[in-house]
């Protein structure tokens, strides 16, 4: 009894010279154990493996791309660089001059949402023409591209992936370019600016999603 | 002047190392925040393709991922093999792999899960267009190409 008492008293300091060492095993498992990169991508949807073939697309609403072997580029059958490809895509977005051969694309006004809601009855229709309403509020009357237009990529057998994320990349950007011209002049803000999980920012992002959605397909490859 | 007066100069104080552990534990702990876990041992060389609009995956637990490259053993010749989970397989094998993936995760969940290709950059295009076309034959439509952040 006596002895433990006194024990306590005494103040023994625990040894911390060991201290580093065992910090330094556990940095070095940490750092042999885990990865540092980023997982980054692009990100896409493929379509869905349908029995029925889709129907045709009229060639005004489609900007087909091939890529062979060498990473060179036919856009629309016409031979071109990335930069080129990137300036198609803009116009194929936009359509600024009601070019016959781009997309012809539909004003949406409000007037015309609410003369479509009131012809239609409960229905799909008529909730795509509500959608619209809600575009119209936040981004302005809008040009609405057909539903059939969208961008293709077609590679042959032997193209080496880079170059088909290469064309990807790009398309893309196209995209994201057009979107954040519109985000500037109606929101003032980038378009990644705007927040998925603002309740505002998210109507805000699906307005202008309609406006410039992202459609980018594939076509079976050329076999060589 | 005594105040100046060379005391001998021979022993040098000793740097405390008191401090050390503590140092040592903040680095471990930068580490252990900044990084992630190394999900599996690759066995096919992988050089990712760079791009520049990229996005980041938000949830690391809904992934999957799909390995194609040219095998690190150079006994298994150089042609791009498929590698799921820590072993080869073989394109039959894409959608029982995809079933599994699903069964894990809860109904709920099962539409959000995300596959993502870590393709080399010198695969052929033949090979990526196959593994596709599984996916979307088992009906695991959402894909993510594995990129660099370029500049």
């Amino acid at each position: 009894m006596r002895t433990s008492i006194t024990l306590r008293r005494r103040h023994v300091g625990i040894n911390a010279g060991s201290m580093a060492d065992i910090a330094f095993l556990l940095l070095i498992f940490f750092l042999v154990t885990t990865t540092m990169d980023l997982d980054v991508g692009l990100q896409r949807l493929l379509a869905p493996n349908s029995s029925a073939p889709p129907g045709p697309v009229h060639p005004r609403n489609m900007l087909a791309v091939q890529v062979n072997a060498a990473g060179e580029l036919l856009v629309n059958g016409q031979p071109s660089t990335l930069d080129q490809l990137h300036a198609t895509a803009m116009d194929f977005l936009t359509n600024p001059d009601d070019r016959p051969d781009l997309p012809q694309f539909m004003l949406v006004t409000e007037a015309l949402c609410l003369q479509r809601m009131a012809q239609l009855g409960a229905g799909d229709e008529r909730s795509l023409w509500e959608q619209r309403m809600e575009a119209v509020k936040h981004i302005g009357p809008y040009r609405e591209p057909p539903a059939s237009a969208q961008m293709t990529i077609q590679t042959a057998g032997n193209t080496p992936y880079a170059y088909y994320i290469m064309v990807q990349d790009v398309m893309e950007r196209a995209v994201n370019d057009q979107r954040n011209a519109l985000a500037k002049k109606a929101f003032r803000k980038d378009f990644s600016e705007l927040l998925e999980h603002d309740p505002q920012d998210r109507q805000r992002i699906a307005a202008i999603r309609r406006a410039f959605p992202l459609r980018i397909g594939d076509l079976t490859p050329v076999m060589n | 002047m005594s105040r100046f007066k060379d005391k001998g100069g021979k022993a040098t104080p000793a740097i405390s190392t008191a401090s050390l552990p503590d140092i040592i534990f903040m680095l471990l702990f930068f580490f252990m925040v900044t990084t992630v876990m190394r999900e599996t041992d690759l066995k096919v060389k992988i050089t990712l393709p760079e791009a520049t609009e990229v996005t980041k995956l938000e949830d690391k637990a809904l992934v999957d991922y799909v390995y194609i490259g040219p095998p690190t053993s150079a006994a298994l010749g150089t042609e791009p093999l498929i590698q799921l989970n820590d072993q080869y397989a073989k394109l039959e094998e894409l959608d029982p792999w995809v079933k599994a993936g699903n069964e894990r995760r809860d109904e709920v969940l099962q539409p959000k899960i995300t596959r993502s290709l870590k393709v080399d950059k010198e695969t052929n295009m033949k090979i990526v267009t196959d593994v596709k076309q599984e996916l979307r034959k088992a009906n695991a439509l959402k894909i993510n190409y594995s990129t660099g952040q370029g500049r």
